[in-house]
């Protein structure tokens, strides 16, 4: 089975899709079977973890086969150091989204956890395609379960915020497809063989001119700083996850996101090395704008989902800055907080939608004093709003200081204001906290009842996992040191080659 | 496996059973379990102390952190004298408090909640001094941080309470960026954050002339990473300006405010500098600085302690005061007595709380001290110990705080900070005034409000027992451990640690010492004679002196407007850029541009119907045409 578990874990939510497609019409039933079928995907996950060589940064598990080999087609796929904890994030994220959305969603929920499977299959298709050609099918196979997610499933504004969320994200794939097409012929130009294998499109990448690498990085980097997002193309964010349903959010913020970073961490860095080292500052600027601007703008929110959306935009900024620090420390820290954002950005969604579902509002004003009526939510909300804040002992803490050790080595200014971020989430994160949940109790909110059985069971694992990256990170970045450490030569050796 | 770490599990594990299982099954015997957990760590506390004074020491890493590339960072505790020191002040206080709240706490409906908190910040306050290397050191002062926010807005419900907190905690915030940027600067400096990689004097001597470039200036490295981590203690150690959120702090309960923000979290900073001393003692301007900063805060603190009538914050003022002395002696080398000083503090300061807390339950949570008076028969025992915690923050021989505060003042004179020494001297006046008049106006004289004067009743003995303990130390420790003056107990034990190699201390002559020590005990009779005159033999003279320099108090009592000059300085702006980039930038030129984009496809889609005509040459031709601008993109570059 393990030779070929990347497959498995690919195809199994699609079969589960199609079975429930099948055989079941909505209710317990139908919610339940979604939930069995992201647990045992998640629980497949465990294997390959346990049976992944820390010592080696090459691709592991690796399945390939032609697939239309006149056009130098594969099925390519493989794991290495950067996408297994990003694999482990997804399924437990699905799974935890399918257990968040027992209560919240009540119309079309067949159609609702069809759709959730789907987005799966495609975000681990994502994560482990090695051929451009297959990437690019799963990129945009994602695109409409989720697309629909918000825009069915959604609030008000669902319509306008899936619309902004389609075209953006369309946009950046537009770009990122000129991109695959031209170094498809570059790879073919260079070689003579014409294919969409990554790794050897990869492996040729000191061949490539200068000036054609900047013009493929800027495609993809344009295409990616939207998925992230990244300042200034993060404003479908905030309307994608107003109107998001919870698990819309949670899939969202959790895995959605974290692909536009795994895309520079798999194609700009080391497709186009001497671009990507002459962009540095470029893209460490523009990082330190999202981290204080997402900081200042979430600051002033009114809707706690939209304040949570925007500190989404400055805690990415932390990722991105790491990723173009091009140092261990750096890139370290910045997968690191992939999935730290991951964990705690999940969790705050999940309690915000667990909130939501007893009060109706996300409206900041409205809520107040609850701490009296919901004590254990309050505790729980606390923890995650720390953890977001960075505070030590959380994973979130570990990330941040990894990025601006690796950022202080390599444009110390930045760093320095980067560093600024701790502050203004302090502000924004303690002040949400105390008005929603300090000071006088709103009557209204007298008799809310505290987070039951169902929403305790989903919390406890990303608990569990923000605790033991704070206090023990190795576990977690045992498994990236080996590729990240292949990933800084391939970019030095190349970058600086061709000069 | 270190004795030394069963100093951390006690309250770790009293935390995760209390947290754990407080709300549903312990509730009202959460203080067994807490109580049992700082107990054992103060017992092996004890214990290491005497090890250490036997010869006993400790830097060991439990298993490694933070690994990354080059880094690597351990879990690490290091027990050294400095160490064994701090340690006994905070598991002692931090014993006394857990026993006091058991009474003070009684009727409380988050009583289990109140230990399951004392407990995370014992341990948060025991990493921060145990820890061997920076990030260990910020891990702690981040989480006491945590628990400090978590006691101040213990009564979540109060707003005042909840202000409290948040603002305690940005407050520190601020400070930590500064903190942070120091620790990144020693990471690239010394390729690590063991303080035994840091504190090498080669290595030191090696980086002492470096400088660094930040936007574009030179600085020199060294006063540039002090200076940062220096500013992580201004937020902690509340120095001026940051200094706003410890008189808020008093909001949280009583033993809160004698336990973090009297004796053990607010001295962090303190703790900090003189464990950097290898460093500090090579980084002039910061010295320069810290100095100067913490004579200032001394004076700014006395002002404002002098004008209050509320009994807590007149302590908290006094706190800040006190916190500026400690941080002043670390700037002019003296880090023994600047530790010293914190020592005697911890125990006379948290007295002086714990007595406020005693106060408080007799006059039914009021604090004013304007409608107390004549509680002496009352309470003696609150009487009695609150005396003694005046005559030793007074600094009267031979309690307590006459030995650390009169080294200050020697070690400054010393130096020759003559300003400074100067103005800490009159500080050392004003606060022996301030805190008799305190004294006075609760415990003597005849009652100004008798109704609640009739309910006042002495406080049970799980509340009176650590105040009589407590005051035992304050009359005790100073003599014991600092006499002879820089020849002590004390100075034997920390002089190992805390003399930076290559420095050259000044001593005194024995005649000038003599002088100082004598002019230091006048300053300080005298402030309690006026005291005495102003409260006690002619109590109109307070109003005609607030007559005669009305504009002096107005700003005093208002505390120099800081509050309300950070809030037209700093918040609003702020808040109203955010709001500016919000909808002036996020919706008007972004969305904008992107809606309009919306648009165009649109109108193209209008265009694109006359391109669809089904037509295979159209199609053909179209891609043909798409081949070759690629192909001439690639080819051209």
């Amino acid at each position: 089975m393990m030779e070929n578990i990347l497959s498995i874990l690919i195809f199994f939510p699609l079969v589960a899709a199609f079975v429930i497609f099948l055989f079941f019409r909505g209710g317990k039933t139908t919610m339940w079977a979604a939930f069995i079928a992201t647990i045992i995907e998640f629980i497949l996950t465990i294997p390959l973890m346990t049976s992944f060589d820390k010592t080696t940064a090459a691709m592991q598990f690796v399945e390939k086969a032609d697939w239309i080999p006149a056009l130098g087609i594969q099925y390519y796929v493989g794991v290495d150091g950067i996408s297994i904890l990003m694999i482990f994030l997804t399924t437990l994220l699905t799974a935890i989204a399918v257990l968040g959305s027992f209560t919240y969603i009540q119309k079309r929920q067949r159609e609702f956890y069809l759709a959730l499977l789907v987005l799966e299959t495609g975000m681990v298709g994502v994560f482990l395609a090695l051929d451009f050609f297959l990437f690019y099918i799963f990129w945009e196979a994602m695109l409409i379960p989720m697309y629909l997610i918000i825009g069915v499933w959604g609030g008000k504004r669902r319509i306008y915020a899936a619309v902004k969320f389609f075209l953006y994200t369309l946009a950046g794939s537009v770009l990122m497809m000129l991109a695959i097409i031209a170094l498809f012929f570059k790879h073919g130009e260079v070689t003579g063989i014409y294919t969409f294998d990554i790794m050897a499109i990869t492996a040729q990448a000191v061949k490539y001119t200068t000036g054609f690498q900047t013009i493929i990085f800027l495609a993809f980097f344009l295409g990616f700083a939207i998925k992230v997002p990244m300042f200034p193309l993060h404003t479908w964010l905030p309307d994608a996850h107003v109107e998001a349903p919870t698990a819309g959010s949670v899939i969202l913020a959790g895995v959605l996101l974290k692909m536009g970073t795994y895309g520079f961490l798999r194609f700009c860095l080391p497709i186009t090395p001497a671009a990507s080292i002459s962009f540095m500052p470029f893209v460490a600027i523009l990082s330190v704008i999202a981290i204080v601007y997402g900081a200042l703008v979430a600051m002033v929110q009114s809707d706690i989902k939209k304040l949570v959306a925007y500190s989404s935009v400055s805690h990415m900024g932390f990722v991105t800055l790491g990723i173009y620090a091009v140092n261990q420390a750096g890139i370290e820290g910045g997968i690191l907080q992939m999935f730290n954002h991951g964990i705690i950005t999940g969790a705050l969604f999940l309690l915000i939608g667990a909130i939501y579902e007893r009060t109706h509002t996300r409206e900041i004003s409205e809520y107040g004093g609850i701490a009296a009526s919901v004590p254990l939510f309050a505790t729980i909300f606390l923890i995650f709003t720390m953890g977001s804040i960075g505070l030590p002992g959380m994973g979130a803490f570990i990330g941040e200081f990894l990025v601006l050790v690796g950022a202080f080595e390599a444009f110390s200014d930045y760093a320095i204001i980067a560093a600024s971020g701790v502050i203004f989430a302090a502000v924004y994160m303690l002040w949400m906290y105390q008005r929603v949940l300090y000071e006088g109790l709103n009557n209204r909110w007298e008799k809310l009842k505290d987070m039951n059985l169902r929403e305790i069971i989903y919390i406890t694992p990303l608990l569990i996992i923000v605790f033991w990256v704070g206090v023990y990170p190795e576990t977690f970045t045992s498994y990236m040191h080996e590729s990240v450490k292949n990933l800084v030569e391939q970019v030095f050796t190349a970058g600086v080659a061709m000069k | 496996m270190h004795l030394e770490v069963l100093i951390l599990l006690g309250p770790l594990v009293a935390f995760l059973i209390n947290g754990l299982f407080g709300r549903l099954y312990i509730k009202n015997n959460a203080h067994f379990v807490a109580i049992a957990g700082v107990g054992l760590s103060w017992i092996v506390s004890i214990i290491t102390f005497f090890r250490v004074m036997g010869g006993h020491s400790v830097d060991a890493t439990l298993y490694n952190w933070v690994a990354a590339g080059k880094f690597n960072i351990p879990f690490g505790i290091l027990v050294d004298p400095l160490t064994a020191i701090m340690l006994i002040v905070v598991t002692t206080v931090s014993t006394m408090v857990h026993i006091y709240s058991m009474g003070y706490m009684h009727d409380d409906e988050g009583y289990w909640r109140f230990f399951t908190y004392l407990s995370i910040f014992t341990f948060s306050m025991l990493i921060l001094v145990m820890g061997n290397n920076f990030l260990m050191l910020f891990v702690g002062w981040e989480l006491v941080g945590l628990s400090s926010y978590l006691l101040i807005g213990f009564w979540f419900y109060k707003k005042s309470a909840a202000d409290a907190c948040k603002k305690a905690f940005v407050m520190n915030r601020i400070g930590d960026f500064g903190f942070y940027i120091g620790l990144l600067l020693v990471i690239v400096t010394f390729q690590g954050l063991n303080y035994s990689d840091a504190f090498q004097y080669e290595a030191i001597q090696a980086i002492k002339a470096n400088t660094y470039t930040v936007f574009g200036m030179q600085f020199s490295l060294i006063d540039l990473m002090t200076l940062g981590l220096f500013c992580g203690a201004m937020g902690k150690s509340a120095q001026f300006p940051l200094h706003t959120w410890l008189p808020d702090a008093m909001e949280g309960p009583t033993p809160v405010s004698a336990l973090i923000h009297a004796a053990t979290m607010v001295t962090a900073g303190v703790y900090m500098v003189a464990r950097c001393n290898a460093l500090f003692s090579e980084a002039h301007i910061t010295s320069m600085v810290v100095v100067y900063v913490g004579m200032f805060t001394a004076f700014l603190g006395a002002t404002i302690g002098l004008t209050q009538y509320d009994l807590k914050r007149i302590l908290a003022y006094s706190t800040v005061s006190q916190l500026g002395y400690m941080i002043m002696a670390t700037g002019v080398g003296a880090y023994v007595a600047g530790i010293f000083h914190l020592f005697t503090h911890a125990f006379f300061k948290g007295l002086l709380f714990l007595c406020s807390g005693s106060v408080m339950h007799a006059m039914h949570n009021d604090l004013d001290v304007r409608k107390m008076g004549g509680l002496k028969k009352k309470m003696p025992i609150t009487y009695w110990t609150y005396l003694v915690g005046c005559i030793a923050i007074a600094g009267i021989p031979p309690l307590a705080g006459f030995w650390s505060k009169d080294e200050i003042l020697a070690m400054t004179f010393a130096n020759g900070h003559m300003f400074p020494w100067f103005v800490a001297t009159v500080v050392a006046g004003m606060t022996a005034f301030y805190m008799f008049r305190s004294f006075f106006l609760v415990f003597e004289g005849t009652p100004r409000n008798q109704h609640m004067h009739d309910h006042a009743h002495e406080s049970p003995a799980t509340m009176t027992g650590p105040l009589v303990f407590l005051a035992i130390l304050s009359v005790l420790a100073g003599a014991v451990f600092g006499y002879p003056l820089e020849n002590g107990f004390i100075h034997h034990f920390l002089g190992p640690v805390l003399t930076p190699e290559g420095a050259h201390p000044h001593h005194l002559e024995h005649s000038t010492a003599l002088m100082l020590m004598i002019l230091s005990i006048v300053v300080a009779a005298a402030g309690i004679f006026i005291s005495w005159l102003y409260y006690i033999k002619v109590p109109s003279l307070p109003g005609k002196t607030v007559k005669a320099f009305k504009p002096v108090h107005t700003f005093f009592y208002n505390k120099w407007f800081f509050d309300e000059l950070y809030d037209a300085l700093i918040v609003f702006p702020i808040v109203t850029i955010s709001r500016f980039l919000w909808r002036g930038f996020d919706v008007n030129v972004i969305d904008f541009t992107v809606n309009a984009f919306g648009k165009v496809p649109m109108f193209i889609g209008g265009v694109a119907r006359h391109l669809q005509t089904g037509r295979m040459q159209t199609y053909i031709f179209t891609m043909v045409v798409g081949v070759i601008v690629l192909f001439t993109i690639f080819y051209t570059v």
